[in-house]
């Protein structure tokens, strides 16, 4: 019985568990035609450059979202951010668009501690290609592997 | 940005009303793109002031001084003067790296400007370019929606692209389009980049490493680890995991090349600073130890931190300009500050030098603001923006672009010589980029080769041409190698990055010189370059700077299995002599009899000398590059053409090649792109208006072209149009026939043009009308019906029923030429007279005729020869002959069905010679008596070589011939200008001699072919046994010390195709291995292996059947004394006897067993392995059959046995075996028979088995 309840429990939350690990982007574009969906592609990429952490998750279809400029010290766990702590950037790369975060956006970034050292960042806003309006909701998972203290030569 | 030195703000100022009145004011804008657009409504308002004033003050608003010094009205003082902005010296980036020569109007000719390159280039910089600035124009996009504008990302794209509207800022790729980010997320967005097709990208940042001032603070930091070096930063040259992410980019971005700058350290600071701060184990920055300071960066090791040091970039160091390009290496200058390699890991950093010193590019303060910087980050650019010319020009021409190791590879191979000695350096790398050089590489394929291959793991490639003796030689290999594992942080380490070790070797073929490719000295950086073999280095090159002439082979080879089992590389050639090829091409080869021929020369232009061949020609051969020939015969003549140099000759023979009097019939003209006719028609159009052409029509048959001329959208009255037919020969035929298809409509009732026919038979110079159709406008010969007229559109056939013999319209029309026959140099006329109709078309335009039997008859323009030589024999027969049978005695070919051979007398003599000619109608013959005299050549003389042809180890021969006089000695078939019959020599070579007789005759001696090897040295053979012997029914290897040529031996005989280095044999003999390299070989040693006989053992005896633990015996017979018996067994174990032939064995309680012995002869060989199964038994009285549960009693019995089952026995049938399987008693129980009656048994073990009803019971039995 153990193991039936066991196999049966599994069937019915393994899907919300992984859907739950699964970093995406979701987008939402008013009056225009529909974006693409965001198909996931590989892990996201988190960088510390010159005291700021950036994370970026590259779709399979040509977009790559970012989130960037988060000051090192709000790296922490459960530490809820405003839009003007942090920018958020849309680069299509199929229809050569970028969508970015403006004061307009509103957005909210929650960052969350993992396992493992991995930081998972959620985020919902608003994002704009001149007067275009779209709605992010984004959740990216990652440790920061790359320390990065530059300079222009 | 090394620093600022100049900086021209060009600011907008209040001078004029319209100016001051709409200037808006940067600081207003509420974001970046309202800044861009401030700026560039600013910019427009300053241009229409600039251009007020220039009018009002009557200056030019751009000038061009005598010294090429460009100046520019830029802006508008406060006062209301007019700025100038003079730069000192345009271009000067790009005259360094001799980009402006590819640019259009530059030496090169080419006209590459990164024009409709879009996607391919990127610069990844600390901020955001003004994407508005004046120099853009709309192409720089700022992709990834950074907000901080850069003036020193602006400054670097303007390097890369910008327009040249101020002159001296001209950018390397100055119509491309570009990509801009800065640089947060660089990994990610450049692997999206580079898969979306961007090919080159620039990167003028690195690592913040060792001493930096920080202006802020106005104090000098030290970034270096402290836990790890108090002297020097350990970033400097290290390949950190920054650098291996950016080769694993590259890896899997084939085609994506990123431009790194090698950083500015070196030399920093200039004054070791009394104060100073380093960062503490917590990363906070506390005062630097004053007593102890870090040293100053470099001179060598300076490479800055992080991707420079990555294998797979280019990273570029930075030189003065050089104004007038590139002359000498000593005109290399290098800045104070660009940063050194090596790396830790002893590579070749930087990989090459561009111009980074006074490089004047546009910033983003203001639209046209510009400044002079200095830095590596200014000659990266400088690289990269010419690197997308290279990549746009390889498109060009060979329609495709190059992988990144190629272009990073073609870059290397053709950067001009730099620093102090020959080869690379860890301070200019492999010397100053040069765009034009590396464009010339790809133009000229036959000089250079660009090859772009994939080697396996133990595969090789190699790669033969032949070098003229006087151009260099230089050979490049550049792979994408496989990221490697970046150490921990510490000082200097040497572990090598390397993954993939490619390697490059050229052998110089005639006396097996290998040369090895450049190699530095880590540990002696300043030392200059030598060569060997290169182990650290994902590029290789070798130059042989002076060459002597002959065949080299390239061999690219990898050392041990490759990582991921094969890699990718270029190999970069030049110094290459191209082999000869003779063509030629003529542009009329269809006259009229007394016309010319113009010929056109199409051979390799490393010809230094040619002879053509005209027979029936005028002149008859020439030495002209494009000769011109006339001819006075009508017929058909092949033309022949013969070039050489110094690396040999090349000829090329075309029969029936020259027309002359024109075509023979039937002639058919389909006017489709496969006719090998229809360019030889011409059209007359005297009103250079509308004319005869190709058109696309449907309807007939074959294909879908047609002439046609087009009336519609040219309706003008009485012009006259005409097609003009190639010559045709009219001679031979009884009768002659035109036919031709026409499709044609009027355009109303009064609107109708008209075709009229004409003939010439003197080529052209008189014609004779011979028909004429619809000239009274009656439009009698229209194909498409009065009723449409087609008035409303244009007339293009579209279907059958638009052309002639398709009802309604007309039929198609037939002349009779019979009047015409016997001429020669005939030509016909389709002349269309115009009178505003519509569209006329004309199509398989035909003229057959019934020919008359042949007369043959032939000849020949040499008629005395010698023995051996090539006498041309044409064909003059009349009447159009359609097959030949030539017959020709002592010829090397004795018969011939073509129409003008070239044959070859074997023996002298008088020859004569026979023709016979036959076409549809007839045959002819023809013998002419003695027509060739062939006279003998002189006695064959005989050349050769007193130590063979084969020479080794630079041995030297004599030469000689028995040639007494008139000889020629010839090497690799050219005149070798030797007087004597005798010579040393020691070279690879063919020679001969020509001998030239008293009667002027000439003979070739035999061919010396002279190898020259090096003899390998001795092979050792090594084998897989302990002993010189094997045993019978087995196999051996030997294997040869040498990697190739090798050629096995057993008894002194040659073991067919045995040519592997291992050799696998099952037969005794005397082995050895001859290792030859041309001919000069070395035999190892020989090894005697013998065969030794194998025992052969008998089966094992012993009984099949034994009760579970009870012990039995087993035994075998050897086949040779002194053996040694290995039992081996499941389910039990040997009790005694081990290791001989008899063992008694205890069985464990299992249901089976498994006996195996094998003999071991005293001589090292092993019998075959002898196996006995044996079934195990219970002796339980209990014993369950899987169906019916049986049980016996007694067990063991003495006569009766009592049965006793789960069901009833009553007609259950039975059998006893004893232990070989044998039934000694069977049958079936009877009604209430419970026992068997055993008595008639010998005492021993039996097994009882019933069966009833499809069940089974078994159970053994031990009789007393």
């Amino acid at each position: 019985m153990k193991i039936k309840s066991c196999i049966l429990y599994c069937l019915c939350f393994l899907p919300v568990f992984l859907h739950a690990q699964r970093e995406s982007v979701y987008m939402q574009i008013k009056s225009a035609a529909p974006l693409r969906p965001f198909t996931y592609y590989q892990p996201s990429d988190f960088e510390l450059r010159n005291g700021q952490v950036n994370a970026a998750l590259t779709s399979a279809n040509g977009y790559q979202f970012q989130i960037n400029g988060i000051a090192a010290k709000n790296l922490t766990c459960n530490k809820r951010l405003n839009q003007n702590q942090f920018k958020v950037v849309l680069i299509d790369n199929r229809m050569n668009k970028t969508y970015v975060s403006t004061h307009l956006s509103k957005g909210k970034l929650l960052v969350s501690c993992r396992s493992r050292g991995a930081y998972e960042l959620v985020y919902e806003g608003e994002i704009f290609l001149n007067n275009q309006l779209v709605s992010v909701q984004a959740n990216l998972v990652g440790k920061v592997r790359k320390l990065k203290d530059l300079k222009t030569n | 940005m090394k620093k600022n030195i100049t900086q021209f703000l060009l600011l907008l100022f209040f001078s004029t009303t319209l100016f001051a009145q709409q200037y808006k004011k940067a600081s207003t804008a509420k974001d970046a793109a309202d800044l861009e657009q401030i700026f560039q409504d600013n910019y427009s308002l300053m241009q229409l002031a600039i251009k007020q004033k220039a009018a009002q003050l009557n200056i030019p608003i751009r000038e061009t001084l005598n010294n090429g010094v460009e100046r520019e009205f830029v802006g508008i003082s406060p006062t209301g003067l007019p700025i100038y902005v003079q730069t000192t010296n345009n271009l000067d980036a790009a005259r360094t790296i001799s980009t402006n020569r590819v640019w259009p109007g530059g030496s090169s000719g080419l006209s590459l400007t990164g024009s409709g390159m879009t996607n391919r280039l990127g610069v990844w910089d600390g901020g955001r370019v003004l994407t508005s600035h004046q120099e853009f124009g709309g192409r720089a996009v700022q992709i990834d929606g950074s907000s901080t504008l850069s003036n020193h990302a602006t400054h670097v794209a303007g390097t890369m692209v910008a327009a040249g509207v101020v002159s001296n800022a001209k950018g390397m790729s100055y119509e491309a389009p570009i990509k801009s980010y800065d640089w947060s997320n660089d990994n990610s967005e450049m692997s999206s980049a580079a898969n979306a097709g961007m090919l080159v990208s620039n990167h003028s940042y690195s690592q913040i490493s060792g001493w930096n001032y920080n202006d802020n603070l106005s104090r000098w930091e030290f970034w270096g680890d402290q836990s790890i070096s108090t002297t020097e930063d350990y970033k400097y040259g290290f390949y950190d995991n920054i650098s291996e992410s950016w080769d694993q980019i590259c890896v899997s971005y084939p085609n994506y090349l990123p431009f790194v700058a090698a950083g500015n350290d070196r030399g920093e600071p200039s004054t070791i600073p009394s104060t100073f701060y380093v960062r503490n184990s917590n990363g906070q920055w506390v005062l630097g130890n004053s007593s102890n300071p870090p040293s100053k960066v470099g001179p060598y090791n300076s490479i800055s931190g992080g991707p420079s040091n990555a294998k797979n970039v280019l990273t570029v160091g930075a030189v003065n300009r050089i104004t007038t390009g590139y002359s000498s290496p000593t005109g290399v200058v290098m800045s104070s500050f660009s940063g050194w390699g090596p790396t830790d890991d002893g590579r070749i950093k930087p990989d090459v030098v561009a111009n980074g010193v006074s490089v004047n590019s546009c910033i983003s303060t203001s639209n046209t603001a510009y400044a002079t910087y200095n830095g590596t980050s200014m000659a990266t650019p400088n690289a990269s923006g010419s690197a997308l010319l290279i990549q746009q020009h390889h498109n060009n021409v060979r329609g495709s672009f190059m992988r990144a190791s190629t272009l990073k590879g073609l870059i290397i191979h053709t950067a001009d010589e730099a620093g102090t000695s020959v080869g690379p350096d860890y301070s200019f790398g492999w010397g100053l980029m040069n765009t034009n050089k590396a464009i010339d590489v790809i133009s000229d394929n036959l000089k250079h080769a660009i090859i772009q291959n994939t080697l396996t793991s133990q595969s090789s490639y190699t790669y033969t041409f032949f070098s003229d003796g006087i151009s260099p030689i230089r050979a490049t290999i550049c792979w994408t190698d496989r990221p490697g594992n970046a150490p921990s942080p510490s000082l200097n380490p040497t572990t090598k990055m390397l993954v993939n070790d490619l390697d490059v070797r050229i052998r110089r073929n005639s006396d097996n010189q290998t040369f090895m490719p450049y190699v530095l000295n880590r540990a002696t950086p300043t030392a200059a370059a030598t060569t060997g073999d290169n182990t650290l280095d994902n590029v290789e090159q070798i130059h042989i700077a002076a060459p002597t002439m002959g065949t080299y082979t390239i061999t690219v080879t990898g050392k041990g299995s490759l990582v991921g089992g094969s890699q990718q590389y270029a190999l970069i050639v030049s110094g290459i002599t191209p082999q000869l090829n003779a063509n030629f091409t003529a542009a009329n080869p269809i006259i009229c009899r007394g016309f010319s021929v113009g010929f056109t020369n199409l051979s390799s232009t490393s010809a230094t000398s040619r002879m053509w061949y005209f027979p029936g020609g005028n002149p008859s051969t020439s030495t002209a590059l494009n000769p011109s020939v006339s001819y006075q015969v009508p017929g058909i003549y092949p033309v022949a053409l013969r070039i050489s140099s110094v690396s040999g000759f090349d000829s090329i023979y075309k029969p029936d090649f020259i027309t002359v009097g024109g075509l023979a019939l039937p002639f058919i003209e389909t006017f489709e792109p496969n006719s090998a006719t229809r360019s030889y028609w011409s059209i007359t159009n005297n009103q250079n208006d509308t004319a005869w052409r190709f058109w696309e029509v449907s309807g007939n048959t074959p294909g879908n072209t047609a002439m046609g001329i087009n009336n519609y959208d040219w309706p003008k009255f009485g012009y006259q149009d005409a097609l003009n037919s190639p010559p045709i020969d009219l001679r031979g035929y009884q009768n002659a026939q035109l036919t031709f298809d026409h499709a044609y409509t009027r355009f109303d009732s009064t609107s109708s043009d008209s075709l009229i026919l004409f003939v010439s038979t003197n080529c052209g110079t008189n014609y004779t009308r011979i028909a004429a159709f619809g000239e009274n406008g009656s439009g009698n010969f229209a194909t498409a019906p009065n009723a449409n007229f087609y008035s409303g559109s244009k007339f293009i056939p579209s279907k059958p029923a638009d052309w002639c013999g398709n009802a309604p319209g007309a039929n198609c029309i037939s002349i009779d030429l019979t009047p015409y026959v016997g001429n020669f140099n005939v030509r016909f006329r389709f002349e269309q007279k115009s009178n505003a109709g519509n569209n006329m078309f004309l199509d398989n335009i035909q003229i057959t005729g019934t020919p008359l039997a042949p007369i043959a008859n032939l000849y020949s323009l040499t008629k005395t020869v010698c023995v051996g030589d090539e006498v041309q024999l044409l064909d003059s027969s009349r009447n159009n002959p359609s097959s030949w049978v030539w017959e020709v005695p002592d010829a090397d070919t004795l018969s011939y069905t073509i129409r003008n051979p070239q044959v070859k007398f074997l023996t002298p003599g008088l020859k004569t010679i026979y023709l016979k000619v036959s076409n549809a109608v007839g045959s002819d013959s023809i013998s002419k008596l003695s027509y060739i005299n062939v006279l003998p050549s002189p006695q064959e003389p005989v050349v050769s070589s007193s130590k063979g042809s084969i020479l080794c180890d630079g041995d030297s021969t004599i030469i000689s011939t028995d040639a007494a006089s008139n000889y020629t000695w010839f090497r690799n078939n050219l005149v070798y200008n030797v007087a004597q019959n005798s010579f040393n020599y020691k070279e690879e070579a063919l020679f001969f001699v020509r001998v030239q007789g008293t009667n002027g005759c000439r003979i070739k001696s035999n061919e010396l072919n002279l190898s020259a090897g090096i003899t390998p040295q001795k092979p050792v053979v090594t084998k897989d046994l302990t002993a010189n012997a094997f045993c019978d029914g087995g196999s051996f290897n030997l294997t040869s010390s040498a990697n190739a040529g090798n050629q096995w031996y057993v008894n002194d005989s040659l073991i067919l195709g045995q040519t592997a280095k291992v050799l696998n044999r099952n037969e005794a003999g005397n082995y050895k291995v001859k290792v030859s390299d041309k001919g000069c070989s070395s035999a190892s040693d020989v090894m005697s292996i013998s065969k030794l006989p194998i025992p052969v053992t008998s089966d094992i005896t012993g009984n099949l059947w034994a009760v579970m633990g009870d012990t039995a015996s087993y035994s075998v017979t050897g086949g040779m004394s002194g053996s040694v018996f290995n039992w081996t067994l499941t389910g039990g174990l040997v009790q005694t006897g081990s290791g001989t032939n008899k063992v008694l064995i205890k069985f464990n309680n299992v249901s089976n067993a498994v006996i195996n012995v094998q003999e071991n002869a005293s001589n090292g060989c092993k019998g075959a392995l002898k196996t006995i199964p044996v079934n195990l038994v219970s002796t339980s009285v209990q014993n369950k059959s899987a169906t019916i549960q049986l049980s016996a009693y007694p067990n063991p019995v003495n006569n009766l046995v009592f049965l006793r089952a789960d069901a009833v026995l009553t007609g259950a049938n039975y059998w006893i075996y004893d232990v070989f399987g044998r039934v000694v008693l069977k049958g079936e129980l009877e009604d209430n028979q419970d026992s068997l009656d055993l008595s008639n048994l010998a005492s021993g073990f039996f097994i009882l088995q019933l069966q009833k009803e499809g069940k089974n019971a078994t159970i053994s039995l031990i009789k007393h």
